[in-house]
């Protein structure tokens, strides 16, 4: 082994003793040796007493500084930075349309969160065609005609409920004998509610604005929504609203809340017993239906075949008949159609009072508010969207740059 | 071996957020730190880049296991920071301008004057400076300065010969 290159280890103590003798017999053997030895030594020597002696400043603000630090600091902040958007997309909203509607006069109240608003169309109208979907596997398909497609007698093996009302209540072949009465008290109530109503409001814009909301935190629709207004006439929007026959009361409420009421009409159709007497003829007609296909297996003439087809035929027309009236009631029974029609109040024309000025500008602010509060939702939703994107990229950033800071330990 | 046991109970109360325990630290260790980079950076900037490197310590001080020297894993940070420093502000990570005190006459008598010394080290290659930095001027050891230098034990040893080896060629160079 070369004895030359292991002289400044020697001479700084990195050598096991057994190198290190090698060494030091190699340098005293070899002049040459010996003054590369002398002068790494005393170049070695020469740069400690060259060196500079800093006086030491600045420990009084590390030791400042030293204190603990919470792990995971960022990632709090990020949470409290994101509850701050969510709670603040929800709040601002609210907060401004309660303060407008001081503004036009109007003891209203809020219509719906701002949740509500984000609710897609299809949500929205699914609950009349969920509805229509659950009368459709309730009905006909699963009861009657199941037993009949099983060529089973109505009254043998067959649930004895159906729709939720007792079979004796549709079938008049198991009525027999059963009070009207008991049955009328297990059908549940079908009754069409319309009501009509005309409100002044403050702003008409908004009103329609939140009765929309409104109906569709009800997992209610809007039928129909018209508006009209000149520079001579006062703006007006009717609108014709479907809501959940549950929530109709409490829809009527908010909506009273919204301005003042100047008119109100309402009526209700009790079709409860329509609608019994309806799905007893679909059932009477099906059974009359399986007994002429019962007759046209046995049949071996063409025109008895014939003539029993067109039978069937008819049956088959007034089944349908009956059961698209029984599915109209239901959907009007289960959805209340409201009429609403809102016109601007007449503005004051007196000047304004001397206290305007703050109000205006309490409006400007809040507007501004809701504004910001509005920016900060949408950045708060873009940042968490695009989260996928940029949290790996920022992570390995302070993953690396930690890396970068601390050595392998 | 008392006094090692100490500075482990220090460090692990120090991991476990003891403030009294990081402000041990940090006034055990912040003269050599401190030293180590008002010699690279100058006064001013070496200050700053102490402070950086205890803030450092007390972030990933959890991540300390032990393996090795305390002061030498500091050091080991310390250099980072003077590192990421100098070249912030445009400077070179190793300049001597701050490692010596200005020479006097009287100090080359036998090889070189401290000017010509110090001209000789400016001119040898970064990683044959770096180690004789870490060795000649901090006084580190083979292993610490492989530590703190990110290479293998024998590079450091090769590099240091080779620099001195250097060092004696430029100096020879150098008119008496």
């Amino acid at each position: 082994m070369n004895e030359r290159e292991d002289i400044k280890a020697y001479i700084d103590g990195e050598l096991s003793s057994e190198r290190a003798n090698e060494v030091r017999l190699a340098i005293e053997s070899d002049p040459a040796l010996m003054q590369e030895y002398t002068f790494m030594k005393d170049t070695s020597s020469k740069i400690a007493s060259l060196l500079r002696q800093p006086q030491v400043q600045g420990a009084e603000k590390a030791l400042q500084a030293a204190r603990p630090v919470r792990k995971f600091r960022w990632i709090e902040g990020i949470a409290v930075a994101g509850a701050v958007v969510v709670l603040g997309a929800m709040i601002f909203p609210y907060f401004a349309q309660a303060k407008l509607a001081t503004k036009g006069g109007g003891a209203r109240t809020n219509v719906a969160t701002s949740f509500d608003a984000d609710l897609e169309q299809a949500d929205m109208e699914s609950l009349a065609s969920d509805a229509e979907a659950k009368w459709r596997d309730e009905g006909q398909p699963r009861d009657l005609g199941g037993d009949i497609d099983n060529g089973l007698a109505p009254s043998m093996g067959a649930p004895t409920e159906i729709l939720g009302y007792p079979r004796a209540a549709q079938d008049p072949t198991l009525s027999a004998g059963a009070p009207m009465a008991e049955d009328a008290e297990a059908l549940v109530r079908q009754v069409i509610k319309d009501g009509s109503y005309a409100f002044e409001v403050a702003d008409v814009q908004k009103a329609v604005d939140d009765t929309t909301i409104m109906v569709k935190g009800y997992k209610g629709y809007v039928e129909s929504n018209s508006n009209s207004g000149t520079e001579e006439s006062k703006p007006r929007a009717f609108m014709t609203l479907r809501v959940p026959e549950q929530h109709y009361e409490d829809a009527i409420t908010k909506l009273k809340s919204l301005g003042k009421l100047r008119s109100e009409n309402t009526s209700g159709q009790d079709v409860t017993a329509k609608v019994a007497d309806i799905e007893a003829r679909i059932k009477t007609l099906k059974v009359e239906e399986e007994s002429y296909r019962e007759l046209l297996r046995h049949a071996n003439k063409v025109g008895d075949i014939l003539d029993i087809k067109e039978r069937i035929s008819v049956v088959r027309q007034q089944i349908e008949s009956y059961d698209a009236q029984r599915l109209t009631m239901r959907r009007l029974a289960a959805l209340s159609t409201i009429t609403v029609q809102f016109e601007e109040e007449a503005k004051a024309t007196d000047e304004p009072k001397p206290d305007d000025w703050f109000d205006d500008t309490k409006l400007s602010a809040i507007l501004m508010l809701k504004g910001i509060g509005k920016f900060i939702a949408q950045a708060g939703t873009f940042l968490f969207v695009l989260s996928p994107v940029w949290l790996p990229a920022l992570l390995f950033a302070l993953w690396f740059r930690r890396r970068a800071l601390t050595p392998a330990v | 071996m008392h006094e090692r046991s100490g500075m482990e109970e220090r460090i692990n109360r120090a991991k476990r957020g003891d403030r009294t325990a990081l402000g041990e630290l940090v006034s055990e260790h912040y003269p050599r730190v401190y030293r180590f980079c008002a010699r690279r950076l100058g006064d001013d900037l070496g200050q700053d880049a102490a402070q950086e490197t205890f803030v450092t310590m007390q972030r990933t001080i959890s991540r300390y296991e032990g393996r090795s020297c305390f002061e030498t894993w500091l050091l080991g940070v310390a250099h980072n920071h003077c590192r990421n420093l100098a070249r912030k502000r445009m400077r070179d990570p190793l300049a001597l301008d701050d490692t010596f005190e200005a020479p006097s006459a009287d100090h080359g008598a036998q090889c070189a004057d401290g000017e010509s010394l110090r001209s000789a080290l400016e001119k040898l290659s970064p990683e044959h400076r770096e180690v004789v930095l870490l060795h000649e001027v901090e006084g580190l050891s083979y292993a610490e300065v492989a530590e703190v230098a990110g290479v293998p034990e024998g590079t450091v040893k090769s590099r240091l010969y080779h620099a001195f080896r250097n060092l004696r060629e430029i100096l020879s160079e150098v008119p008496a």
